[in-house]
């Protein structure tokens, strides 16, 4: 009965994955392509992407939920590669231009997101998102309007041609898979971006470093009982600041991986959906508004950008249409989201009937050894 | 608040801490704009309009590491370059090599360099490129184009987004 119990609780709790794989499983063979295909889809993929959804650890361990704020650090990281293609600074040089250009917007950023969550404790997620769109509009207000206007843009090539604010569409051609070209190890017939996966590799050690910290403590703390942290003396509101800051500053770093692997910016939508497939990714890995590791982080990341290469495939062999493929990726990512919030909320019931049954069990079977004390 | 707290904010090594980081940062905004400032370079092979010089009929050029440039007589080629300084090798039909050093000005983003020059020794080998051909600005496009491009601003690709992206 209990080892019944235990498997019906494991498939509740990796419900979310295993939907997943199984999914992708039945869709690759449909989609016709190879594996090698696939595997080198998956590096570039792995590189392009792993630094973003990295970003939303640490508010998860504060227990603020996933970071939908991580928006305006990826506007924050456009805003830097906007100027680095502005000022004509190249490879390398220019994304770390493009990167210590968006530290300060930024950590601003991440200051007002921390200031905002911490007025609304308990509905982080929403009104990150919220906020999102609200600093998308003063965003497009400084790009399409004060850019070339109010600050100068030296460079026609990135202007709209009535004189200010920027084009559509960014060419980064200066900057383009600067980072992956940098350091690309060719073995096996797979092209692997060493650089950028080692860059990858320092956000992950930093992340473990970080938990072992006194800041990192306190952060696990405030996740796990604001109220007890705030008894034992930690400043709960500072470390979630804190921990916002970081979680934007990183996502404006995941940005400017992410688009120069892109090689170009569509400058008014590309952070658009920036933290709803991040997000996707995370909880596809297997983690909860709750919890995260970096290793939901990984598989995340492979199983949802599998899904995202063989279904527009899958779709056009099996149905006709690419388009059906894209439409089905798209609901994929949203279904995703709503799953695991919905398996969130459910599961925190069913732990919350369980803990009040134990605490029965335990008066129950107090009662009757009190009665003997009684007796006695 | 703990005096520990109140203290170092106070505190005159904090502020001198902040200071040098924000010193640092400049400095590394500085350097990196530095190491990496783009320039598009005209290759140029062309003779001088007051026949002061002539070029070569058949040069290669290579700059810095890169691939060698193959210019006949009134070539121009665009090269990418990083950085200011750079090293130019010209190779010639018969064999002859030299090389020479060109130093880029750190804000001017488009370049020509004319190689008869730069083997003749006249000085400056590198100007600044300026398009003769470059389209009217501002107003002018709007009058000029009154007919073909009503409203001037919400054209294709590259141009204004007639309505802000939906999220």
């Amino acid at each position: 009965m209990s080892e019944n119990k235990s498997i019906g609780r494991f498939f509740t709790e990796n419900a979310v994955v295993i939907v997943f794989v199984l999914v992708t499983v039945a869709a690759i063979p449909s989609s016709g392509l190879s594996i090698q295909y696939i595997v080198q889809e998956m590096i570039t993929r792995l590189g392009r992407n792993t630094f973003l959804v990295l970003a939303l650890l640490l508010p998860i361990y504060a227990g603020m939920g996933l970071n939908f704020g991580m928006t305006l650090g990826a506007m924050s990281g456009q805003v830097g590669l906007i100027l680095a293609i502005n000022w004509n600074v190249a490879g390398v040089e220019g994304l770390v231009f493009a990167a210590l250009v968006g530290t300060p917007i930024s950590v601003l950023m991440g200051y007002v997101t921390g200031f905002v969550l911490n007025k609304a404790k308990g509905r982080e997620m929403v009104t990150g998102y919220m906020l999102a769109f609200f600093i998308n509009g003063i965003y497009q207000l400084v790009v399409l309007y004060m850019m070339g206007f109010i600050f100068p843009i030296r460079s026609p090539a990135i202007l709209l041609s009535r004189g200010y604010g920027i084009r559509n569409t960014l060419n980064l051609e200066g900057v383009r898979q600067s980072l992956d070209d940098a350091l690309m190890l060719k073995a096996g017939g797979f092209a692997i971006p060493i650089a950028t996966f080692l860059v990858i590799i320092a956000l992950c050690l930093f992340v473990i470093w970080f938990k072992k910290t006194k800041l990192g403590q306190d952060m696990r703390a405030v996740g796990h009982d604001m109220t007890v942290a705030d008894a034992a003396g930690v400043p709960v509101d500072r470390t979630r600041i804190i921990a916002i800051i970081i979680s934007t500053v990183l996502a404006c770093y995941g940005q400017i991986i992410f688009l120069q692997n892109m090689g170009n910016m569509a400058t008014y939508n590309a952070h658009d959906q920036t933290s709803f497939f991040a997000v996707a990714a995370i909880l596809v890995g297997g983690a909860s508004v709750k919890k995260a590791t970096i290793p939901n982080v990984f598989i995340g990341v492979i199983l949802l950008h599998v899904l995202f290469v063989v279904t527009p495939r899958a779709g056009q062999n099996l149905f006709g249409s690419a388009m059906i493929g894209e439409y089905f990726r798209q609901f994929i990512g949203y279904g995703v989201i709503a799953l695991s919030l919905v398996l969130y909320a459910w599961r925190s019931r069913q732990d919350a009937i369980r803990a009040r049954e134990g605490l029965r069990g335990v008066t129950a079977a107090a009662k009757p050894a009190l009665s003997e004390g009684g007796a006695k | 608040m703990s005096d520990a707290v109140v203290k170092g904010k106070r505190s005159p090594r904090r502020l001198l801490v902040r200071l040098g980081l924000v010193a640092v940062y400049i400095f590394a905004v500085g350097l990196v704009f530095v190491l990496g400032k783009g320039h598009t370079l005209i290759v140029d092979n062309k003779d001088a309009a007051d026949a002061s010089y002539k070029a070569d009929d058949g040069i290669t050029v290579s700059i810095d590491r890169a691939e060698g440039l193959e210019l006949y007589k009134g070539d121009r080629v665009l090269a990418k370059l990083k950085g200011q300084e750079h090293s130019v090798t010209v190779e010639k039909i018969d064999g002859e090599k030299k090389q020479y050093r060109i130093k880029l000005p750190l804000t001017e983003d488009l370049l020509i360099l004319s190689v008869p020059k730069l083997m003749a020794g006249i000085e400056p080998a590198v100007e600044v490129f300026v398009n003769v051909q470059e389209a009217p600005k501002g107003d002018e496009v709007g009058n000029s184009n009154a007919f073909t491009s009503p409203g001037g601003d919400t054209g294709p690709a590259g141009e204004a987004p007639t309505q802000p992206p939906s999220p």
